[in-house]
């Protein structure tokens, strides 16, 4: 514990019903600075401040405040103090009460009293509010109310669980700077709890962003942003282009179908891996056949910049080949061992779409990717009989194999039953879904319902048969590995909607990022999560 | 649309006149009349007689209600932070007793405390002296409190679960023990629903005759066995009886006024 920490969490776990909220979670908060806890509803971010709080006792884990352990001291006793949510405001006191309540309990003299509350509203720009009823100011004056209420007391650490929620995003802005100048002045610790990504970089020294009850990054907001260190940190703080990508050696990836240089390495040779480009990197030029190249079909003026979308020409996309062997395309899905899958059908979309029949054609201007939806069934140890909840957002990538090229892969994801996506091909004639099967060439057909347990090294293979000739035929054809269809770039100029366009990315804006779904989850933790979740 | 409103509370406001307005006249119109039909005060004075039973049928009230109100505010606070499927539970075994007949709990419950009762049998077995419990003010209070517990709760508990949990939290981050939090903040916030409560005990158990009439015996008399009696029973007169009533109305709607006016000085904005 370096000399300046305030509050240190180690190894903190706590469930709720069964249901693990956070997972060893291990964090520093130094002493005076702005911190702030970022992440979608349901991440843990609360539960970890309510934890520093005292408001909920970890399962696991200690809490030190000042290299004190205070995991037993109530709330109470705790020297910091919480803007709530809402606000929390006591509705029988008026204003002077409500920010006075603290001093009243600690036996503050009236005068002492008296000189602290005017000290406080005035902070807040709330003179002459005194004896005003809370339940008749506006959200936010009651915001107002609630933080010279909780500094009153003079606390080492102020605890912000998602104080600017309820307000209208001009008021927003102005206490997001209000409150930075505030803790400024105070110099004391803030800990701030927030789903808003651009709140937490405007005000934050520094932020933690979590997930699924684990922290996925820990940085200054610069570093968030410019350096995410995994594809979730990396779609949820600003906007982001997120495309599978295959690292063939250090400071080369090959995205989109082109390679391209960049300034990250110590990856695996050809280890598949996430790439992020922010979409105020990318330049627009001449097309040409060293970059990815594609037709603006989309401009939205956004006040300060144009946004403008790209979408990739076909055939142009050709970073995978498949064979075509005698019966059509396969792509083959390799699934996590220890659990049985039930195959519920093959769709457009990851979430719902429209389920693609057999014998459906699928033809050059579809998505040219298809997603296998597949349910979790029970582990394989035991009877197949009941089903397993995965906790949402967790994800699971497996990759398709295919005989020429390994580029091709695919993710399985368990947010809604577990999926698989198929890149399909593109060509200057349909093909035609002829079903999944057991095997390359003929094997046993996957029915909807079946279990995958009953199919043989947890492969299947997707047949597909060109429509034009009704005939198999060897050819090759080339699609896009991942369903990314479109870029999304943004400029201060604008570029007519039909321009084909280059897109020209600098090699240090080329953001490179383990497959973290892949990587973190070996088949020992999934059987472990398996067992978690009932 | 300001005349639908007027129409449809019609029903309530005939039987408003029907079944309260006209009785209470023809209660002020007996207690102010002698049997003859000419004015007089006799009857009122003659009701002055029985002010010291009103004065214990109030001090007995009081008690039950000061009772009820101790066991009822623990109990709905703690019902109060149960989640919403518990909470319905409790509520419905709270109202579990008001699914029987007043008078059948009250003779179920003198069969219990009996002279020769249950509970003395029971006493009386295991060799041990029996207990005189009915027949005694202990009694009339306990069946009070037996009756009116859930008038307590009720109230109680639909307004503490109105409390915000942060509320309370609040209270304990700015640095409130749980006694601090419940005597600054849970209590006053509360403070419409302990009136509504006491009222709804209270007033029952000022003018309950059922109660004291089965387990107090003839020691422990209150005001509406007086009254019962004037109005139906051995000692019939009905100018009498009206001036008796006029007389136990007056002290309820006094007491109302001053419950009332504590709450309108310490919730005043808290109900918006």
């Amino acid at each position: 514990m370096s000399n300046n920490t305030i509050i240190e969490l180690k190894n903190i776990s706590k469930s709720f019903d069964g249901e693990p909220i956070l997972r060893s979670i291990n964090l520093e908060i130094k002493d005076k600075e702005f911190i702030t806890f970022l992440g979608p509803s349901g991440c843990g971010k609360t539960t970890t401040l309510r934890i520093i709080g005292g408001f909920e006792n970890p399962d696991e884990g200690e809490v030190y405040f000042l290299g004190k352990k205070i995991n037993n001291l109530p709330p109470h006793k705790r020297q910091l103090n919480t803007v709530f949510q809402k606000y929390a405001l006591f509705p029988h006191l008026d204003v002077y009460e409500n920010v006075a309540f603290g001093l009243r309990l600690s036996k503050t003299p009236e005068k002492e009293i008296a000189k602290r509350v005017h000290e406080m509203l005035a902070m807040v720009n709330l003179e002459g509010y005194d004896a005003r009823r809370v339940d008749l100011l506006s959200g936010g004056q009651q915001q107002r109310v609630a933080i010279a209420r909780a500094l009153v007391n003079r606390p080492k650490v102020l605890l912000l669980d998602e104080p600017l929620g309820a307000l209208d995003l001009k008021l927003r802005k102005e206490m997001q700077i209000e409150l930075k100048k505030i803790q400024k002045r105070l110099g004391i610790t803030f800990i701030y709890v927030t789903h808003d990504q651009e709140e937490a970089l405007t005000m934050s020294d520094r932020v933690v962003v979590m997930n699924g009850g684990v922290i996925q990054q820990i940085g200054s907001p610069q570093d968030i942003y410019n350096e995410p260190a995994n594809a979730f940190t990396a779609d949820f703080i600003g906007q982001s282009n997120i495309v599978p990508g295959v690292m063939h050696e250090d400071y080369l990836v090959s995205f989109a179908g082109k390679k391209h240089k960049c300034v990250d390495g110590g990856f695996a040779k050809d280890e598949f891996v996430d790439v992020v480009v922010r979409p105020e990197d990318i330049k627009f030029g001449e097309p040409s056949a060293d970059v990815i190249c594609g037709q603006v079909s989309n401009v939205t003026f956004k006040g300060v910049h144009y946004e403008m979308t790209v979408s990739p020409r076909g055939g142009v996309v050709s970073p995978a080949t498949l064979g075509v062997p005698e019966n059509g395309v396969y792509g083959a899905l390799p699934v996590p061992k220890n659990h049985d899958f039930i195959f519920e059908g093959w769709y457009t979309k990851r979430i719902g779409g429209h389920k693609i029949e057999e014998n459906s054609a699928i033809y050059k201007n579809a998505p040219h990717v298809l997603y296998a939806h597949w349910t979790v069934y029970g582990e394989r140890s035991g009877a197949p009989t009941e089903e397993i909840g995965y906790p949402t957002g967790e994800e699971y990538t497996v990759y398709f194999e295919s005989p020429e090229t390994d580029e091709s892969f695919a993710s399985i994801n368990c947010e809604n039953g577990v999926y698989a996506e198929l890149p399909t091909p593109e060509a200057r004639e349909g093909f035609s879904f002829a079903g999944w099967f057991t095997k390359v060439d003929g094997g046993k057909r996957a029915e909807e319902g079946a279990h995958l347990l009953e199919f043989e090294d947890h492969t299947l293979y997707a047949h597909f048969t060109p429509v034009a000739s009704g005939n198999p035929v060897t050819h090759k054809v080339t699609f896009d590995p991942d369903g990314f269809d479109v870029w999304v770039a943004q400029s201060t100029q604008v570029t007519p909607v039909g321009t084909e366009v280059g897109l020209y990315i600098d090699p240090e804006n080329i953001h490179i990022m383990p497959k973290s779904g892949w990587h973190k989850h070996s088949d020992e933790d999934i059987e472990e999560e398996g067992g978690d979740v009932k | 649309m300001k005349m639908k409103a007027k129409w449809a509370s019609a029903p309530y406001i005939i039987w408003m006149i029907l079944f309260t307005i006209i009785p209470l006249a023809m209660i002020v119109y007996f207690a102010f009349t002698g049997s003859d039909g000419s004015f007089t005060l006799e009857n009122v004075k003659n009701a002055g007689v029985h002010i010291p039973t009103l004065a214990n049928s109030i001090y007995l009230a009081l008690i039950s209600t000061v009772v009820c109100l101790v066991v009822a505010y623990p109990f709905a606070y703690y019902i109060s932070r149960k989640s919403y499927s518990k909470q319905k539970m409790m509520v419905m075994l709270v109202m579990l007793p008001m699914w029987m007949n007043f008078l059948l709990r009250t003779h179920a419950l003198s069969a219990l405390i009996e002279d020769n009762g249950v509970i003395n049998t029971i006493l009386t077995s295991i060799g041990l002296e029996p207990l005189k419990m009915i027949n005694t003010q202990g009694a009339v209070i306990f069946g009070m409190v037996y009756n009116f517990l859930p008038y307590m709760i009720m109230p109680l508990y639909s307004i503490m679960t109105k409390i915000d949990n942060r509320t309370i939290e609040a209270a304990a981050d700015l640095g409130a023990n749980t006694l601090q939090t419940h005597r600054s903040i849970i209590v006053p916030m509360s403070v419409p629903g302990i009136i509504s409560g006491i009222t709804m005990v209270f007033v029952p158990s000022v003018s309950t005759f059922v109660i004291s009439g089965l387990l107090g015996g003839s020691e422990n008399y209150l005001i509406g066995d007086i009254i019962t009696a004037q109005m139906l029973g051995s000692a019939y007169n009905l100018h009498y009886g009206s001036a008796t009533s006029l007389l136990l109305m007056i002290v309820v709607l006094v007491t109302m006024i001053i419950f009332n006016g504590l709450d309108s000085e310490d919730t005043e904005g808290m109900l918006a």
